[in-house]
């Protein structure tokens, strides 16, 4: 605390030291204590005077004093507002400080984000590395893939091996005791030993409808130039004994030459032409077969006059061993449409069926044309240009 | 017609009893009066063929039926090692085998078999190959 008689010594004192506070008089020997509110430096300034005018007052406090104090002055409300500006000096100084406080923690902070970006750039790159490691693994599993692919294969041979030897056994040996013995047999004997044999076939045809299935897409048969004209007249050849039995016909109108496997091809067209004509009650069982060329691929479609499929099952034909006849109403062993389906999409495109029961069933597939058959196989490399698309950052 | 193959003696290799019964059978009903031997796996065929051990007085088969798969010594192994040998490569092989495996197709021209056959899964089939053989090698090809 510090006192000072004239403006001019109070403008000195304020300058050479630090005053927290100033108690002005207006009346002042060389000054107006209005005046010196705005000469001193910045501190808080509470004028106390014993002229109470209206006007002063609030030019004083326009010129920047905290407070007007009438004289005499009560002691208490004196310390009262001297109190009161020291503490709101210090909530000032400590919000200051707090300012000061917090751009500190923003500047620590912005560093702190300066040096997570290079951290968050060697995270990419740990990243980077860990996908790359992801990609080796994937195109590792895709090794042990293969590998396992061509162990099934061999598994499905040894399985057919094994299962077709006794298979041909009983088959012979129940042969050998109808030619031999057939005539030593009531019909009953006989009855039996027909059944073992009809059951041995099934079985029969069934490893090797599953055998196919196993096979296809996995045996690297050579795609060549397939012209389906002549594979579906040699079809033709292949079941003219069941067309002539039930004077079917099959009408091929004008097909293309296409690119695939010749083998699932012929598998393709018997199974769907051979359906046509085994689930047909027709007088003249028909089935045609057509193709609309179109810009991405051909649709095929294998139309014929049988029964039909009722439309809860439409979705099931394609299912493996899916029957919709009892095995005593038309014989097979439930994989031909499978099989089918398999063909097709290995090729690259898509099956389905339409149908009305009781006038017939369409069968549409398409084939895409050279160059689109395998697009959609190279999801091993997706992972490969996300890795490059990170290192690139 | 002399010096064709009708008296050779014919070799079956084959571990399958059952086949070995209907392989007979089929021969049989093909009418062809050619001893037949039968050994059940690959090392016993080695030795009838050098004349080792107990086939000391075992006849040269004028043709040898060879399935593949078999236990100890395989019908690949036996194919080698018979037409890596001088004196017995001219011996006719035919493989009879259960698998038509193009993987094993190629193997077996590959060592030098001079014909495969897949076994038919109906005995008629059967007869009909039996046929193709007797026909071809016991009746066509002349033996040296």
């Amino acid at each position: 605390m510090d006192t000072a008689e004239t403006g001019r010594e109070a403008l000195e004192k304020s300058k050479a030291g630090f005053y927290n506070m100033a108690l002005l008089d207006i009346k002042l020997p060389d000054t107006d204590g209005t005046e010196l509110l705005k000469s001193l430096p910045k501190m808080a300034k509470i004028i106390v005077t014993g002229y109470p005018e209206l006007d002063n007052a609030v030019r004083s406090l326009n010129l920047g004093a905290d407070a007007y104090l009438m004289k005499p002055v009560d002691p208490r409300s004196l310390l009262g507002v001297v109190e009161e500006k020291l503490r709101e000096q210090e909530e000032a100084e400590k919000t200051s400080l707090e300012r000061v406080k917090n751009w500190i923690r923003t500047q620590v902070e912005r560093t702190r984000d300066l040096s997570m970006r290079k951290r968050s750039e060697e995270e990419m790159k740990h990243l980077i590395d860990i996908l790359d490691s992801y990609n080796r693994l994937l195109q590792e599993s895709n090794r042990s893939l293969e590998r396992a692919n061509a162990d099934l294969e061999n598994y499905a041979y040894a399985v057919s091996h094994d299962l077709k030897a006794p298979l041909r056994a009983i088959l012979s040996f129940s042969n050998f005791l109808l030619e031999d013995y057939g005539g030593k047999m009531d019909a009953t004997g006989r009855d039996y030993i027909e059944r073992i044999v009809k059951a041995a076939e099934n079985m029969n045809a069934f490893i090797n409808d599953l055998l196919i299935l196993s096979r296809i897409g996995r045996e690297s048969n050579t795609v060549e130039e397939v012209d389906l004209n002549n594979l579906l007249g040699e079809i033709m050849t292949d079941l003219e004994p069941l067309m002539v039995k039930r004077d079917s016909h099959v009408v091929v109108t004008d097909l293309p030459t296409i690119q695939a496997q010749r083998t699932w091809l012929k598998q393709l067209f018997t199974n769907l032409i051979d359906n046509g004509l085994k689930f047909n009650e027709s007088e003249t069982p028909r089935v045609e077969v057509r193709c609309d060329e179109r810009e991405k691929d051909n649709l095929f479609a294998v139309r014929d006059n049988g029964v039909g499929i009722e439309e809860q099952y439409l979705c099931r034909i394609f299912n493996l061993f899916e029957r919709l006849h009892a095995k005593e109403e038309y014989e097979g062993t439930g994989a031909g449409l499978a099989i089918c389906k398999r063909i097709v999409e290995n090729l690259g495109g898509r099956i389905w069926v339409e149908s009305t029961p009781g006038e017939g069933s369409t069968f549409l597939f398409t084939i895409p044309k050279k160059g689109l058959a395998y697009e959609g196989k190279e999801d091993g490399r997706n992972i490969t240009a996300i890795s490059d698309t990170l290192s690139r950052r | 017609m002399e010096g064709t193959s009708r008296q050779y003696p014919i070799l079956l290799v084959e571990d399958n009893e059952d086949d070995v019964v209907i392989i007979r059978r089929a021969i049989e009903k093909r009418g062809i009066r050619n001893r037949l031997y039968v050994v059940p796996d690959g090392e016993e065929a080695l030795n009838f063929l050098r004349k080792e051990g107990k086939f000391r007085d075992a006849p040269r088969p004028g043709l040898v039926l060879l399935d593949l798969k078999m236990p100890k010594t395989d019908g690949f192994e036996v194919l080698k090692q018979v037409k890596n040998d001088n004196d017995l490569k001219i011996i006719p092989i035919v493989i009879l085998t259960s698998s038509g495996r193009a993987e094993d197709v190629r193997r077996a021209y590959t060592l030098g078999c001079n014909s495969y056959l897949v076994k038919p899964e109906k005995f008629e089939k059967l007869t009909e190959t039996v046929m193709e053989i007797d026909q071809y090698w016991l009746k066509t090809s002349r033996m040296p």
